[in-house]
């Protein structure tokens, strides 16, 4: 089943201005993981953010497990969980405390935060910072605790923006197998990234993007060293 | 090479000192500081003719004023660099990068402390020329003064930083506790404050100021004087009474090395010692409606913020105190000069002066929350959530500052139960209006802080606000004048309720501003980097 539609998605930041994102269409199904590639300034974070509702588009559809981003944004966006490339967050909550609030806004009842909230730790392992403020965090904690609040509700979509930067190899190694479970449940990934190697060995498949547009859509799905070479092959030749 | 370098480090501090502040912002900042400098010239011209007529000896009493206001002065001087050292010094943010560039400590601390002390030198060219041409005092150690004070001022200020930053050290993280501190602070100023206005009010009334200072207040202060070192050598050399220019070269010598190597001390603190641990919070789990999550979420980012929680809350809390005052002291003015009660609308004005004041905070709600406002939308909560929670927050604030004014003018017999209830709703009426049109307004221009600096307060809004409750609360009083001098009508409400009008009408016209079409110009929303 679907999870997400996004169908010639055009995105400019000023009104006669270049197009930053310009026809870019694809889908994402349940269980499948999906990369967004693409060279610095590809539009590969203008995409994320426009379908995750942050910046308004100017022309296409982006349907979340069939609600429409435009017209049932909040049903589309209670459908997702998101980690953006700065990992922002509220600096001035704990760790907890933020984890409390995204409970809040996605409605996850009380006694099924913890449940989920040991099983992120488990992955994630933040320990006893959760219960620190946000703003002493380093990067990649922040880069958790924003992972963490991304999945309290169970999304059928994950959708993270440069997820790798960031995390020490431990984290790295625990959320790419997370990543793969995740998947294996029937819940779908969209990931933006310039880490070839972790797109290759994650995805099923790979949306190159240049200058915008989008180029090629390569299969991933054996992950074999081929198609890892293959994807090596076009991101260079788009170069 | 080096003198370059100097130069470019003064540079950096000064730009980093007005980084965010506009022109138009400078100059109402300007024009601020020019009429509080003019009211206090007109002031302390008043108070020095009534105060060295008492008893006979002028002398005397000119000495003891001049080192009274020089001890202020010192004392003022010396809280800023005790503030500054510690912001500039101990707490920079841009130490860590100069602790790997090749930059030696000395010349980074040399410009720091030159920043510092050109910043009080500011202040005392200033205030002393005030008190010489107050006080007709003459000669060429008025200049000496003007330059060694600052330098004396900044030497203590360095040995002050150190309590200082201990306390902030200490109030690091406990949210409660500091709100606290400060709002005491910040009540014990205004009280300060008060006293001042009841000065003013004895000096325009010509009463009984004279009286006030009594052979026993007389010797008190003489006694102070006696010990108010180094202001009581200063006023000495700049009366010429004697010179005690070894003893000021003695106490400089003495200070200013001192001053240096606290300083060095401060400076080597904060490249030695790692920042402290965070504290551990605790935060609630229970479940909320998103509506009070939204709500407990704007209320967390002001409270654990200092800054933000002291101009805000802080602000609120004293603001009563504030309307009582001014209206203790204006309404008896009112009455003693014009023989007219307009208790109402003097009461109207304070109190929408002092609520524009408390609002101020509104013009940065969107601004503040940076990028993390961005980020909100891909939320699953409506625009009218996401609003209606940052208006009711800041109206839950307004609204307890505004009851609490209002009960203080009714209980103190300024007004009756109607009256007070009738400020309170027109109050209530314009914050909304306030409320919503800086939301509104901040949303539409937002400007997003940069790395960990915070969001400005939105001056030019806050003017027209306060412009507007100045209008709106002065027009009121000065068509009750108006109407009773020239008609001789004893009262007449209408003033009062044109006024309630107009809050009213503003109140419709900014709420329509902010809701019409918001949830077309919420998905439109793509950011304010600045």
């Amino acid at each position: 089943m679907e999870v997400l539609r996004v169908e010639n998605l055009c995105k400019r930041y000023r009104k006669g201005g270049a197009y930053a994102v310009e026809g870019v269409s694809f889908t994402c199904e349940e269980g499948e993981i999906v990369g967004l590639v693409g060279h610095n300034g590809a539009g590969k974070s203008t995409t994320v953010k426009c379908l995750e509702g942050m910046l308004p588009y100017d022309d296409g559809r982006v349907e979340i497990c069939g609600f429409d981003m435009k017209k049932r944004p909040l049903a589309a966006k209670a459908r997702f969980g998101f980690v953006t490339d700065d990992h922002a967050a509220f600096t001035r909550m704990t760790g907890r405390g933020y984890l409390s609030f995204l409970g809040d806004v996605y409605g996850v009842p009380t006694a099924e935060r913890r449940t989920r909230y040991e099983e992120l730790e488990r992955v994630l392992c933040l320990g006893r910072a959760i219960d620190n403020l946000i703003s002493s965090y380093s990067h990649g904690m922040r880069q958790k605790v924003c992972m963490m609040g991304s999945l309290l509700h169970r999304p059928a979509l994950w959708v993270l923006d440069e997820p790798m930067t960031g995390l020490d190899p431990a984290a790295m190694r625990s959320v790419k197998a997370f990543m793969r479970k995740y998947a294996s449940e029937g819940h779908a990934i969209l990931f933006s990234s310039h880490d070839l190697a972790a797109v290759a060995e994650l995805c099923d498949r790979a949306i190159l993007l240049k200058k915008g547009r989008q180029v090629d859509v390569l299969s991933l799905s054996s992950h074999t060293d081929g198609e890892r070479k293959l994807l090596e092959e076009r991101y260079f030749d788009e170069a | 090479m080096k003198h370059k370098l100097f130069f470019s480090l003064i540079e950096k501090e000064v730009t980093e000192r007005f980084r965010g502040v506009g022109a138009a912002a400078l100059a109402v900042r300007v024009l601020l500081v020019g009429g509080l400098a003019a009211a206090f010239v007109w002031f302390y011209t008043r108070f020095a003719a009534v105060y060295t007529e008492i008893g006979e000896d002028g002398a005397a009493r000119t000495f003891e004023l001049l080192s009274l206001s020089l001890a202020a002065l010192f004392l003022l001087m010396t809280a800023g660099s005790a503030a500054s050292a510690v912001r500039s010094v101990r707490l920079a943010e841009d130490l860590p990068l100069f602790a790997a560039l090749p930059v030696s400590r000395g010349m980074l601390l040399a410009a720091k402390l030159v920043c510092i002390y050109c910043g009080q030198l500011f202040v005392s060219a200033i205030a002393l020329p005030v008190f010489a041409h107050v006080l007709s005092l003459r000669g060429l150690f008025s200049v000496a003064a003007i330059l060694l004070l600052p330098a004396l001022a900044v030497a203590c200020g360095m040995l002050l930083a150190f309590p200082f930053h201990a306390v902030l050290r200490f109030l690091r993280g406990k949210f409660l506790l500091s709100f606290l501190f400060g709002t005491a602070l910040f009540a014990l100023g205004l009280y300060g404050y008060s006293l001042l206005l009841g000065g003013v009010k004895e000096v325009l009334l010509g009463g009984d100021l004279k009286y006030f200072f009594g052979e026993k207040v007389l010797s008190r202060l003489a006694l102070a004087v006696k010990y108010a070192y180094p202001a009581n050598l200063f006023a000495r050399a700049l009366l010429g009474q004697s010179a005690p220019l070894p003893a000021l070269f003695c106490i400089s010598l003495f200070a200013l090395p001192l001053g240096g190597l606290l300083a060095r001390g401060l400076l080597s603190g904060a490249f030695r010692v790692p920042s402290a641990p965070e504290p551990r919070l605790r935060a609630g789990g229970g479940r909320r409606p998103v509506f009070f999550a939204l709500l407990a979420k704007e209320f967390v980012t002001i409270f654990r913020t200092p800054a933000y929680a002291f101009s805000y809350f802080s602000v609120a809390v004293v603001m009563p105190l504030m309307v009582y005052f001014c209206m203790s002291v204006g309404g008896s003015l009112l009455e003693r000069l014009l023989g007219v009660d307009c208790s109402f609308e003097l009461a109207l004005l304070l109190t929408l002066l002092y609520s524009a004041l408390t609002n101020v905070f509104c013009a940065s709600n969107i601004s503040r929350e940076g990028k993390m406002f961005l980020v909100s939308k891909a939320m699953p909560v409506s625009a009218g959530q996401v609003f209606a929670a940052k208006v009711l927050l800041s109206m839950l604030v307004v609204a307890f500052a505004l009851l609490a004014s209002s009960a203080a003018l009714y209980f103190a017999g300024y007004l009756s139960l109607g009256a007070a209830l009738t400020v309170l709703l027109f109050g209530l009426a314009f914050s909304f209006a306030q409320v919503c049109f800086s939301i509104k307004y901040d949303f539409s221009h937002p400007r997003f802080p940069v790395g960990t600096e915070e969001a400005g307060e939105g001056d030019a809004v806050s003017l027209v606000w306060l412009a507007l409750a100045l209008a709106i609360g002065g027009g009121s009083l000065a068509l009750r004048l108006l109407t009773l001098f020239r008609f001789g009508a004893p009262s007449l409400p209408y003033a009062g309720f044109a006024a309630g009008g107009c809050c009213f009408l503003a109140a419709l016209l900014s709420a329509l501003y902010l809701f019409l079409h918001l949830r077309r110009r919420y998905d439109a929303f793509a950011g304010g980097d600045r």
